[in-house]
């Protein structure tokens, strides 16, 4: 808030300065004196007249502060509407402003409010992220790696994707799994998204897991799903499958295991890994780590000891 | 900077949840009944038999098993007979069972099993090694990490089951 005002202030002390300059465009004066009053709809129908006068048309503070009406805008009467045409516009006439602003003198401003919006594109993207509703916030949170991007070459932004990702990997889990019969391409979707994670973080405990646990499901859910009709030679083709998904699982859980020992769910993972293997000894050895876990929590003293 | 950093942690919130893991154990015992079913289509029982419920005793604890073969009654029939499950905890002689799984906890007793259902026409299932020598019919091994079996046609004919070649064809081996 108080950043806007001194934005505003600045700007207006800007207008009187420069009052001699802009004299003969009221709009672009009527402009700011609206926005002060923070009478934005009128502010509006003034900036597009200016940006219309070839006199100002060219002037990168006058789309900055276009920019800065149309946020205004959006943060009033738009902000509930994860794609507000003023948000697209102000981000617009902030990028006008930096392509015009050869003296580089409002880079920072345009900086700062590009940021503000990207900032409102994430928490768009992550407040909307949910079963019904997941494609806007894929588009939100593009946008807000690349408003980032173009703001600071430079920035790493990795954390914040892998994030994204995770959630993004648990919609797509969720979603594949009210119908794992008629939206595979979901499951396909999570495990690219898990893939992302781990090609940049390979020791990310939750990806490994999730991703592990997705390929375990997929094989139980085989013969799980399969018809009591089918003859014995395709029970044989379904076990081969489970196996090899049973066997890609596998790698996956032993490294959560190992990077988090104390992991009970991955323990009780391995356990029903192994189990769906049929190697039942290695999969008993697993389970009795998990009821010697469950005894030690039931009587802590004895651990203490 | 407020709002972003409650946002983060809302996303963090939903990026580290674990996913449920479904249960292998049904998934084993699925795999067992899919074979039981087909074992009813491919081996014709005593005459005596085709009456009355088709009987499948458990002789053990794996209530898995017991569920999927309850949701496998529901659903299927031998012919025009029902399925029966029962889980078995004391065998009687004079009980008859078209199928009899006799579990590895329960395995210490199976001489005593066949010396009980001798020529009764009851098909005994087994799922550990060694078990055909000692009068198992059908007997589930682990090949490969995958589930199949022996079938001793000889033990079989012995309890006037017949055999259909293709079912022969399909096991692994046998002490014929």
């Amino acid at each position: 808030m108080i950043k806007r005002l001194i934005h505003i202030c600045f700007a207006f002390a800007f207008v009187l300065t420069c009052a001699g300059a802009y004299g003969q465009n009221a709009d672009f004066v009527a402009a700011y004196t609206f926005i002060q009053q923070k009478q934005v709809d009128s502010a509006k129908v003034h900036i597009d007249r200016a940006i219309k006068d070839p006199v100002t048309a060219k002037d990168p503070q006058v789309w900055y502060v276009r920019g800065f009406i149309y946020k205004f805008y959006y943060k009033t009467k738009e902000s509930d509407n994860r794609s507000s045409p003023a948000r697209v516009e102000a981000l617009k006439c902030f990028r006008k402003s930096i392509v015009l602003d050869t003296a580089h003198k409002f880079t920072s401003d345009n900086h700062d409010n590009m940021k503000s919006i990207a900032t409102r594109y994430y928490n768009d993207a992550a407040q909307a992220l949910d079963t019904s509703n997941y494609k806007v916030p894929i588009l939100n949170f593009g946008t807000y790696r690349e408003i980032m991007k173009e703001v600071d070459p430079s920035i790493d932004l990795t954390q914040k994707e892998t994030e994204f990702s995770m959630a993004l990997a648990n919609i797509y889990t969720n979603l594949y799994n009210k119908s794992p019969k008629t939206r595979d391409n979901f499951l396909e979707l999570a495990k690219d998204c898990y893939n992302k994670v781990l090609a940049v973080q390979p020791n990310n405990v939750s990806a490994n897991y999730n991703m592990g646990i997705l390929y375990y499901n997929q094989a139980v859910r085989l013969i799980k799903g399969a018809d009591y009709d089918i003859d014995l030679t395709s029970i044989d083709g379904i076990q081969d499958d489970q196996v090899k998904l049973f066997k890609q699982s596998l790698p996956l859980m032993k490294k959560v295991h190992e990077l988090d020992p104390q992991k009970e769910e991955a323990i009780q993972a391995l356990s029903g890994i192994y189990f769906g293997l049929n190697d039942f000894e290695t999969s008993k050895h697993f389970q009795e780590m998990i009821d010697a876990k469950k005894k030690q929590n039931q009587n802590p003293e004895k651990k203490e000891k | 900077m407020k709002k972003l950093v409650i946002i983060l942690v809302g996303l963090f919130l939903i990026s580290s949840a674990f996913q449920q893991k479904e249960d292998a154990a049904a998934s084993n015992a699925k795999c067992k009944v899919i074979f039981l079913y087909n074992f009813t289509k491919m081996i014709k029982w005593p005459d005596e038999y085709n009456d009355g419920n088709f009987v499948i005793g458990v002789y053990g604890s794996y209530p898995p098993l017991i569920t999927e073969l309850n949701k496998m009654a529901n659903v299927k029939t031998v012919g025009s007979q029902k399925f029966e499950i029962r889980t078995v905890t004391t065998l009687e002689a004079a009980t008859k069972y078209h199928i009899l799984f006799v579990l590895n906890d329960k395995i210490g007793q199976f001489s005593e099993v066949t010396a009980k259902l001798k020529g009764k026409g009851t098909l005994l299932i087994t799922e550990k090694d060694g078990m055909m020598k000692k009068g198992s019919m059908i007997n589930f091994v682990v090949v490969d990490n995958k589930i199949k079996f022996e079938l001793s046609k000889a033990n079989a004919e012995k309890q006037k089951l017949k055999i259909a070649h293709d079912l022969e064809a399909l096991a692994v081996k046998g002490n014929d």
